[in-house]
């Protein structure tokens, strides 16, 4: 018990990390996170003694979440991602966010699926790419290219809502 | 090269703020969640100390160790085997032997007590009793 506490509690914070991005809602990701260590405790066995633990601890966590998400897309009948799901069923929310937050928002939640995670765990959670790419099972130039087109896409909304929020206030102080 | 190869992906301060503002990832308590890991791993540890061996676990393992074991020995009984003389080469010198002696036997011994054993029914003068006398 002391040695399987000792191999996993360091890297619980990093595995929550990936969780909480791969499953959207706390309780899944929790799930997720704590069947990922029952996982890799039931195949230890099938770990290579001579590579570090953490990556491939990781790319099981990684997998058992991205079958989550295809059994939840298969439940799904609509196809609206969270984000713009949770803008429409949290009114109180909306209202309370400026119309640049939220249209930011809609603009994240118009990245795709894959290229959202990766720059949200790049950005937000500090991931090197590297980190990422290993966590993946992808290339670096992969997660490079994905980080890239993502932040050039939210580069440029924040810009355009940047310039409409100065063309308003500008507009509002012509009144 | 491409063009995201000239992306150095330093650090953004705007982006990062940006994206945290909208950040809906839900945050998750660490520490309740390895004492609730910890707890649903317990039995499976227990379970991995003490393995419960069903027969085929017994006859598998034993059959890691006999298996090689047996071709071992069969393999150096095959070489043994191959290096011997022959069983039939003996039991050809024996049966050449045995020939020789019998051989021998009755050109000597055998042929001498029949020539006595004549000897001693038929007198000297049998010869032309028997044979009769050319002349008679």
């Amino acid at each position: 018990m002391e040695a399987f506490d000792a191999l996993l509690t360091p890297l619980l914070p990093r595995a929550a990390s990936l969780a909480r991005r791969l499953m959207d809602h706390a309780e899944d990701a929790e799930d997720l996170v704590q069947e990922a260590c029952l996982r890799a405790l039931d195949r230890i066995d099938q770990h290579d003694q001579q590579r570090a633990f953490a990556p491939w601890f990781f790319r099981v966590l990684v997998n058992l979440g991205l079958n989550a998400q295809r059994v939840r897309k298969v439940r799904r009948t609509e196809a609206l991602t969270d984000y713009e799901a949770s803008d429409i069923a949290t009114p109180d929310v909306e209202v309370e966010q400026s119309e640049t937050r939220r249209r930011f928002s809609v603009a994240v939640a118009a990245l795709p699926p894959r290229q959202r995670q990766i720059v949200m765990w790049h950005e937000v959670d500090g991931w090197s790419a590297p980190q990422i790419a290993e966590a993946l099972s992808l290339s670096q130039a992969t997660v490079r290219w994905h980080l890239h087109e993502a932040r050039r896409t939210l580069r440029t909304a924040l810009q355009d809502l940047r310039d409409t929020d100065d063309g308003t206030a500008a507009e509002a102080r012509t009144r | 090269m491409t063009e995201y190869d000239h992306d150095d992906l330093t650090p953004d301060p705007r982006l990062r703020d940006a994206l945290r503002l909208v950040d809906r990832a839900p945050t998750l308590d660490v520490d309740a969640l390895r004492v609730r890991i910890l707890a649903s791993a317990a039995p499976r540890l227990a379970l991995r100390r003490t393995p419960e061996l069903s027969w085929w676990d017994v006859t598998s393992r034993a059959g890691r160790f006999l298996v090689p074991a047996s071709l071992a020995a069969a393999a150096l009984a095959i070489l043994l085997l191959r290096q011997a003389p022959l069983p039939t080469e003996h039991l050809d010198v024996a049966a050449a032997e045995i020939t020789n002696a019998v051989a021998y036997d009755f050109s000597s011994d055998t042929a001498d007590l029949q020539r006595l054993a004549a000897d001693e029914l038929m007198p000297a003068d049998a010869d032309s009793w028997l044979l009769g006398d050319p002349s008679r």
